[in-house]
């Protein structure tokens, strides 16, 4: 592989995942490989259990790869990820979690939001963790954010006082914190009705004119063709990587 | 950052933190108040026997084994040697040359001076109440330089043994069981056969009970009469510069004055087996309530870290790494030490003096009007610093278990 001057965003070189232990092992990702550039919107579509998830887990750092099979024989090539450039396969945990904090946003379909923090400290905490701005500029890049994002009257409103649409909201201004190379979504819209699944679609749309890279998971197709790119999934392997050309269905009449 | 979260997290139990800071509040009070309320017994005993009794004793009694001239020439264990026709010969103990003794002693270093004294025992007899006394035959000024007993005189003067020919200065205790007042005249009687009267001068109290209801002064002379020693000093009491090193400077003085030479410590050994035992009590008592405290601890933190599970993974989602997530829980865990402890140390500094001002009579080993406190700044530091020790420790296991948990379990998990 030639090295170039920008790496893609991420590249995923013959991905395993097996879950659980021994004699209940399940092979979760069977040899998955791709490579998402700079600037991309991705969706990743498969019915529950297709691996999409822990797929989208690993290319965020969260979880690590299985490098060797049921005997133990390792994979070849060996799995392997790579998170703008750098091959997280032998970083210790420390380091990963920096690439993590540094590279990565994640939504989640659970906002996960800390309840005892105002929405402001919540998208804070990252930048807090980089450490590369002061408190009070961290604060005040969380209310710009949150301003962005429609939450402008909700900056100082503790997290569990907010409704289940701007948390979702607070969850992503909190993914941007750190200008993340990649934002990955995991099903964000999965816990929202309708009207707030849109919001957070179209943000995701705007976000991508922007340029942000956006991986996406999620089993609702409508939503995934909001994207440029749409991968679908199945019994841990990609079976389908289809470009969407033509622009964006206009999102569904209420 | 990490201080950030762990303070928000331990507002966010104020209520069960409040019952965990005054776990260890209160065991870092008891433990204050309780060693320093022992300390206090054991230091009047130590000070008052120490100052009113001298520091160290030399006893007439060789430090050697007496040997056979014969044994001394032929030194060849096997031979057979046999010397018969031995009388027994009336051995007179005694230390002999006690002046220059007592000059070569004050040379030593750490001695502050020496004095004489012939020690045994009598019967005191006054009316129909009797008592068995033991009987310190002294040089009232000498005595004085070397032990506190003139400032524990309650009545009289430890002075006036040198004015009245036939003084005696009594402790409290002998002083109620015989009945006797100043000015009385008490009988005395030796085991030896001697026969003397003596007249009340004077009364002390050290407040050590076995010294007041036994122990009585009388001049050097009188004593040795009554004691059939004439022109006999089998003891003589030291004063050293620090009491605390009474032992080394024993040792010292053993070496150059060739008797058994006993320090305080020695010659109080059995009480003050008694006080190590109470205090070994006590703090196996304190230290308990200390384990139990940092129970409390534990069990907050284990609640905090379950409760959290999903704030830990999301934290760890946006790059706070295992060390992060152990010292949000750890400072959560010191937060509570430190409060307890510092609250637990002003209590415990309140209940030394509230417990100080309380009027009580006692009479045991020790006499008091009061309970006795005894503080030291480092009864405060080993509270506070053993309290941060338990709790600390308690912490560490739910910081780590924090830390362990894996984020794609618990987000998967939420599905």
């Amino acid at each position: 592989m030639a090295p170039t001057d920008r790496p893609p965003i991420l590249q995923a070189v013959n991905v395993h995942r097996m879950l659980g232990a021994a004699d209940a092992r399940a092979h979760i990702l069977r040899g998955v490989s791709l490579t998402i550039d700079r600037g991309e919107y991705v969706s990743i579509i498969g019915q529950s259990g297709s691996g999409k998830s822990t797929l989208l887990y690993l290319l965020g750092g969260l979880d690590r790869p299985t490098q060797v099979d049921e005997n133990d024989r390792p994979f070849t090539p060996g799995s392997r990820i790579f998170i703008d450039g750098v091959d997280t396969t032998d970083l210790p945990d420390s380091e990963l979690a920096a690439v993590r904090n540094a590279k990565v946003g994640f939504v989640f379909q659970f906002h996960y939001l800390l309840k005892e923090f105002t929405a402001a400290e919540n998208v804070a905490l990252p930048m807090l963790k980089l450490g590369r701005l002061s408190r009070s500029q961290s604060m005040e890049r969380a209310a710009a954010l949150l301003t962005k994002l429609g939450l402008a009257d909700k900056i100082k409103r503790r997290a569990n006082r907010l409704s289940g649409g701007e948390q979702q909201r607070v969850a992503i201004a909190r993914a941007l914190a750190n200008e993340p190379a990649v934002l990955l979504a995991d099903e964000p819209t999965g816990n929202l009705d309708r009207r707030n699944g849109e919001i957070v679609a179209e943000i995701f749309q705007e976000l991508s004119t922007t340029g942000q890279s956006i991986v996406m998971v999620t089993h609702d197709v409508q939503l995934a063709r909001h994207a440029r790119r749409m991968i679908t999934m199945e019994d841990g392997l990609v079976i389908k990587d289809e470009s969407l050309a033509h622009s964006p269905p206009q999102p569904a009449q209420v | 950052m990490r201080w950030f979260v762990a303070v928000r997290y331990f507002l966010s139990h104020k209520r069960q933190s409040l019952v965990c800071i005054a776990g260890v509040t209160i065991s870092v009070t008891m433990f204050i108040a309780m060693t320093a309320m022992m300390q206090g017994f054991t230091d009047k005993f130590i000070i008052e026997t120490v100052e009113s009794g001298g520091h160290i004793t030399i006893h007439d009694e060789p430090r050697e084994k007496q040997t056979a001239i014969l044994e001394r020439v032929f030194t060849d264990p096997n031979a057979l040697l046999v010397v018969e026709g031995v009388k027994p010969r009336d051995n007179v103990k005694k230390i002999k040359n006690p002046e220059g003794l007592i000059r070569q002693i004050r040379r030593l270093p750490g001695v502050v001076d020496a004095a004489p004294v012939v020690s045994g025992d009598a019967i005191a007899t006054y009316g129909t109440k009797t008592i068995g006394l033991s009987i310190f035959g002294v040089e009232p000024t000498r005595q004085q330089a070397v032990t506190t007993i003139g400032k524990d005189i309650v009545e009289g003067s430890f002075d006036r043994l040198k004015t009245a020919a036939d003084g005696i200065v009594l402790g409290k205790g002998v002083a109620d069981v015989l009945g006797a007042r100043m000015g009385d005249i008490v009988s005395l009687s030796s085991q030896t056969g001697g026969r003397a009267t003596a007249k009340v001068v004077g009364i002390f109290a050290t407040g050590i009970t076995p010294v007041d209801y036994s122990r009585c002064y009388m001049l050097l002379n009188n004593a040795q009469t009554l004691l059939d020693k004439k022109n006999i000093v089998n003891e003589i009491v030291i004063r050293t510069n620090d009491y605390e090193r009474a032992r080394e400077y024993a040792a010292q003085i053993e070496s150059v004055a060739g008797y058994k030479t006993e320090s305080w410590q020695e010659s109080n050994a059995n009480f003050l087996k008694i006080f190590s035992v109470q205090t070994i009590i006590t703090y196996i008592i304190t230290g308990a309530l200390l384990i139990v405290a940092a129970f409390g601890v534990l069990n907050i933190l284990i609640m905090a870290v379950l409760e959290r599970v999903n704030d830990i993974a999301i934290l760890k989602s946006f790059g706070f790494s295992r060390e992060d997530i152990t010292v949000i829980y750890m400072i959560q865990g010191l937060v509570i030490g430190l409060i307890g402890a510092v609250l637990g140390v002003v209590l415990g500094k309140i209940a030394i003096e509230t417990l100080r001002r309380i009027p009580i009579k006692m009479e045991g080993l020790v006499k008091a009007e009061g309970i006795l406190m005894s503080e030291h700044m480092s009864l405060y530091v080993s509270a506070f610093v053993s309290a941060m020790v338990i709790v600390t420790a308690a912490a560490v296991y739910p910081a780590r278990r924090a830390a362990t948990y894996d984020p794609v379990e618990v987000i998967r998990g939420a599905h």
